[in-house]
């Protein structure tokens, strides 16, 4: 794993989390929400590739931790998603020639920006196309293979654990079903398990630790408020009564791209989010590369953050500018870093950990030059005090630790279940722990079909599962496509609902349920008996 | 924009739209004036949310951020209605937060019925129990109290009293000077919001480390020291000033 550790003061852990909820729909022309992945894909999960080739390429000792939900790697392995980027990205492409040739007559201050983004989509293209073969996975496993990488699951569709804590069999299955997807699509099996929005409960680790998996992430609290004062802070793990470790995260590392006021993303050089041509420009001139109906993001965005409360009232984004302020940035990150591990060294009898866990897509989606810092995060640990590691790593050369069991916590807004359990999302509790129940029952009912009962006792599973994802609520309370998320969750019961009763009446639709199961095709190899109490 | 969605609509689809949205306009406005006050009542709910959610909220919302105006959901053609009840007497109680829990519950249509046609029915209520462990004895009861409800109410948020207890939630109907137990739920129990003192005299730089592990600036900015600070005898209520909204 780690080599040359023992001249190094501490350890810092980067872990990113990548997910998105699965969003597939070949039953129209083209769907709007479908724009997640692709914006991730171009503007998150290449850039991040294409860092840790750089990386590779000079030789530079990176290791961190990234989490890649079954959701995610299941769309970035989906042959009719990956047919879709790529028309996606022919799309931009030639929006951005259009661009390029309308900055140069009409905005010639943001020419310079048109033909960088026709690079960088282009670049997009030919990355995808041809250096990975549309095969993102591959690509990502290379890494892990290096050792670069250690690549941990989550739940199988990111559900808010503590909301099912009355449902075992339920957590049991959205961990099985995870660790089982991830063996099938990486080859391995998974050593972590990242806690959706780090949602957890005492007793968790309970499910956590039958499937081989030996750690978690906690929120700061989490752990601060475990049940036995914590000896090291956050700078050490907790170890669960079941052996189980809980990592928690550092706050003031967290902080400084998280935070409002003094975040690095938040300098006034980077790239704004917000101002996107595709409200700028004329619907006309726009309409034919969005196939929207109405204005939507295209990428495109040419302003840099300059005054945070009006989209008015911005500069051009100055390339050359951003740049020297991402190094800049990435040596003060790095630096108090080192800082911080100094004062730490002289505290512990052991080597601190500085556990630095993120949203994969705030680097490069939401803060546009995130790649590049954690491209120079990584130069500037190599040559320090500090190591880059994992969890693994620790648990390696400090295997014994203090046991405790931490507090419920997430990583949410206000640091528990509020978000989760809310009045604009809690009316979906009632439905999805009924499906539950029911999902329960048919297992017992038909304990051991085959054939047409089986593929639509298995179709119910993936409906109960995909109806679970943390995403909806989250988003019903955040107001962003509010009812695309009311309406998948509303599917998902109903295609269950309809499995349920056709199975009462014993009447189940072949052409619908065919139709059901290519549409939502997640966990190919789903076993709806796994519901059962005695399954495992 | 919103806008140009918004024109797109009928006059009829817009008044729809104002209905829902409980906005107050007057008779005869013309299709213009019903825009603009539809934009405007979209504009303050979006200032609302962005005060109400934090930067990491904000951010994470922008994962799914495409458009503008996609607060709308025009499609009423694939409206799905799911089942409102499920004939089930049932009530289940959640944790969401540590002194706060969110409570749903149903009653079976008969009884329903039942109650409705009982003269001496005299309504519902809530009692929150509060035990010392995760089992029911009427003996063990350590407090309890009663919140009335309506035949038609089906959800509630509740605060319980103590940190680090259990809590169930009895539903009871009021039959003049009776009660009857009608459904009880789940065990729940509630989260602790402080640091424990240490059991090991040993963890001599516990102090230190636990406060750079949230309380410190040192290496940027993080939350205010006060309240370690003015708790001499090292548990921490941390109130407010530790939460994640705060941190991030």
């Amino acid at each position: 794993m780690i080599d040359n550790f023992t001249d190094k003061k501490g350890l810092i852990s980067m872990v990113l989390h990548a997910h998105l909820p699965f969003v597939r729909h070949p039953e129209y022309e083209s769907f709007l929400e479908e724009s997640w992945l692709f914006e991730a894909l171009s503007e998150t999960y290449l850039p991040l590739l294409r860092v840790f080739r750089s990386l590779e390429k000079d030789s530079v000792p990176f290791r961190m931790v990234m989490s890649i939900s079954p959701t995610l790697a299941s769309m970035l392995k989906d042959e009719f998603l990956q047919e879709r980027y790529i028309k996606h990205l022919n799309k931009v492409l030639a929006l951005a020639e259009q661009e390029v040739e309308f900055t140069q007559k009409n905005e010639p201050e943001s020419h310079e920006l048109a033909l960088m983004y026709r690079e960088l989509f282009s670049r997009n293209l030919r990355d995808y196309t041809e250096v990975y073969d549309r095969n993102l996975i591959r690509e990502f496993s290379h890494f892990q293979k290096k050792g670069n990488l250690e690549l941990m699951t989550t739940t199988a569709t990111h559900a808010f654990l503590p909301c099912f804590r009355e449902y075992p069999e339920m957590i049991k299955v959205q961990i099985l079903a995870a660790v089982e997807s991830h063996d099938r699509i990486f080859g391995v099996m998974p050593d972590g398990l990242w806690l959706p929005e780090c949602g957890y409960f005492p007793g968790l680790e309970e499910f956590i630790k039958p499937f081989g998996l030996r750690y978690f992430v906690s929120s700061s609290h989490g752990i601060l408020y475990a049940d036995e004062r914590p000896e090291y802070g956050v700078y050490g793990p907790i170890s669960c009564p079941n052996g189980v470790h809980v990592f928690g995260r550092d706050k003031a590392s967290s902080r400084a791209v998280w935070s409002t006021d003094d975040g690095y993303p938040g300098n006034e050089v980077y790239r704004d989010f917000y101002r996107d041509i595709g409200f700028d420009r004329p619907r006309d001139y726009i309409d034919p590369y969005t196939n929207a109906g109405n204005r939507v993001n295209t990428g495109f965005k040419y302003y840099a953050i300059t005054d945070k409360e009006d989209l008015g009232n911005k500069n051009f984004y100055d390339i050359a500018k951003a740049e020297k302020q991402v190094v800049c940035d990435a040596a003060d990150f790095v630096q108090k870093r080192v800082e911080q591990v100094d004062v730490l060294a002289g505290l512990m009898d052991r080597k601190p950990i500085i556990l630095c866990p993120y949203d994969a897509e705030l680097f490069g989606h939401w803060w546009f030059e995130g790649p590049r810092f954690i491209e120079e995060v990584f130069r500037g640990i190599a040559s320090t005090d500090l190591v880059a590691a994992t969890p693994l790593d620790y648990l390696e050369i400090y295997p014994h630790n203090q046991k405790a069991t931490p507090a419920f916590s997430s990583w949410g807004d206000k640091g528990y279940g509020q978000v989760w359990i809310d009045g604009s999302n809690d009316w979906i509790y009632r439905h999805l722990h009924k499906v539950i129940e029911r999902m329960r029952e048919l297992v017992e009912r038909y304990p051991d079909e085959s054939g047409l009962k089986e593929r639509a006792l298995n179709q119910a599973a993936r409906e109960v599962l995909l109806s679970q994802a943390s995403d909806w609520p989250f988003i019903m309370k955040t107001g962003t496509t509010v009812p695309y998320a009311v309406k998948r969750v509303k599917t998902h019961i109903h295609n269950f609902n309809f499995i349920y009763d056709s199975l009462s009446r014993n009447v189940v639709k072949t052409e619908w349920l065919t139709k059901l199961e290519k549409r939502n095709n997640i966990f190919p190899g789903i076993n709806y008996r796994m519901f059962g109490k005695e399954y495992l | 924009m919103t806008k140009e969605r918004l024109q797109s609509l009928s006059y009829k689809s817009l008044l729809e739209i104002a209905e829902r949205d409980h906005l107050a306009y007057d008779e005869g406005i013309d299709k213009e004036e019903l825009i603009s006050l539809v934009l405007d009542s979209l504009e303050e709910e979006r200032q609302d949310r962005e005060r109400l959610n934090n930067l990491a909220v904000r951010i994470e919302a922008t994962k799914f951020n495409v458009s503008l105006d996609e607060e709308f959901d025009f499609s009423s053609a694939e409206e799905i209605n799911l089942p409102e009840r499920y004939n089930e007497t049932k009530i289940m109680l959640m944790l969401r937060e540590p002194t706060w829990g969110f409570v749903y519950w149903d009653l079976k249509f008969d009884t329903v019925k039942e109650l409705e046609n009982d003269p001496s029915f005299q309504g519902l209520f809530l009692r929150m129990v509060e035990l010392p462990e995760a089992r029911y004895s009427k003996d063990d009861i350590l407090d309890f109290f009663d919140i009335p409800v309506n035949l038609t109410d089906r959800r509630r948020y509740i605060k319980f009293p103590n940190e680090d207890s259990y809590y169930t939630i009895e539903l009871f109907s009021m039959h003049n000077e009776d009660e009857k137990l009608i459904v009880r739920s789940n065990f729940i129990e509630t989260s602790r919001n402080y640091i424990l003192p240490s059991r090991n005299s040993g963890m001599t730089n516990s102090d230190e480390l636990i406060r750079l592990s949230g309380f410190s600036s040192e290496f940027g900015a993080a939350v205010p020291v006060a309240s370690y600070i003015k708790i001499p005898q090292r548990i921490l209520p941390l109130d407010d000033e530790f939460s994640e909204e705060d941190d991030q």
